[in-house]
């Protein structure tokens, strides 16, 4: 029962049921990396089995989401041109987006007096997985509580970011793409490409290059964070 | 072949990265180096497009797969985030709508200066 395939193959089960779900509602609710892990730690609690063995047994996984997050470079160099004919509004958005969402996110964790490890922990929510965990690992936080933060950004951007978006008038496709992949990762780009080609291309060369910029300026967010009351 | 040479060429890269990682002495995970090395190796032609997509597609679309356990990890920190959750959800919340629409205004913003050139 303990083994690790016994593990992955729970893994695999569960993606695959919550992706056959998330096909045949169509809703973004539906997020099948949501409802995988909610199967998961719901299996793991019935059976007689412990979530050390499972975390032990998940190392494969590590490694292909290290291969698949390195992979990133891939789509970004295929979408050089289309980076290079809009490198002002993509970059400048992509920046905005990262002030933004530092700024806001320390202005209301302070207003609730939200602890500061609780704060850094927050901070790469609107970087995709592969890399916040990476990130908040190596400056030693809270990453469970970096995940918690990622998912919940990604899913709102699949469910809320187009109305949003419309509600505000942009309909530009760079514009919307550039926000969708900026703020909400993976899940924003899905949502992006329903939308339209150009808008799902410039939103996941964003998620490389806000993860890339957010990463090499982190410790300066952090320095910040440390000046302020 | 083109599979096997692509990842191969990822694994490569990982390594190298993690070399330069404990080299140098900035606070960013090695596999950003990697990521780095890749995109010089496709700029520079070592590394071909159509090959690496051979490995990078597949991973790529798989990517929420490997995140399972990553995001399974939370229960770690249940009772973390039941002391704190609600707070910790209403901000992040907000910031990401506000985010969400500085960004959104931003690009419209510059695409329109673009295109009124």
């Amino acid at each position: 029962m303990t083994s690790s395939f016994f593990y992955i193959a729970l893994t695999l089960a569960a993606y695959a049921l919550a992706l056959k779900a998330s096909k045949r509602l169509k809703h973004p609710l539906a997020n099948p990396l949501f409802w995988s892990a909610v199967i998961v730690i719901i299996l793991i609690y019935l059976l007689p089995v412990s979530f050390e063995d499972y975390f032990s047994s998940m190392t494969i996984f590590d490694m292909l989401l290290l291969l698949s997050t390195v992979s990133l470079a891939v789509p970004l160099y295929k979408n050089l041109d289309s980076l290079k004919k809009n490198a002002l509004p993509i970059l400048g958005g992509v920046l905005v987006g990262i002030v933004v969402s530092a700024g806001t996110i320390i202005l209301f964790t302070k207003l609730l007096g939200i602890d500061k490890d609780l704060i850094i922990a927050l901070l790469p929510k609107s970087i995709t997985l592969g890399m916040s965990l990476p990130l908040i690992e190596e400056v030693g936080g809270y990453s469970a509580i970096t995940a918690f933060s990622v998912i919940i950004t990604g899913t709102s951007g699949a469910v809320f970011g187009p109305s949003i978006l419309r509600a505000i008038r942009v309909d530009d496709p760079i514009a919307v793409g550039v926000a969708l992949g900026t703020t909400s990762h993976v899940s924003g780009t899905a949502v992006a490409y329903e939308m339209g080609e150009v808008e799902g291309s410039i939103a996941s060369l964003c998620i490389a290059i806000t993860g890339l910029i957010t990463i090499m300026l982190f410790p300066l967010i952090l320095m910040i964070l440390d000046a302020l009351p | 072949m083109e599979k096997l040479t692509s990842y191969f060429f990822l694994f490569v890269c990982l390594g190298l990265g993690s070399l330069l990682g404990s080299v140098i002495d900035y606070p960013i995970p090695d596999m950003i180096y990697g990521f780095a090395i890749l995109f010089i190796f496709l700029i520079l032609g070592i590394a071909k497009l159509k090959d690496m997509e051979t490995a990078s597609v597949p991973l790529i679309r798989l990517m929420p797969l490997f995140l399972v356990p990553a995001t399974v990890k939370i229960v770690n920190s249940f009772p973390l985030i039941k002391s704190n959750g609600f707070r910790l959800f209403i901000v992040v919340m907000i910031s990401f709508f506000c985010t969400l629409v500085a960004v959104g205004l931003t690009v419209k913003f510059f695409r329109k200066m673009q295109n009124d050139k």
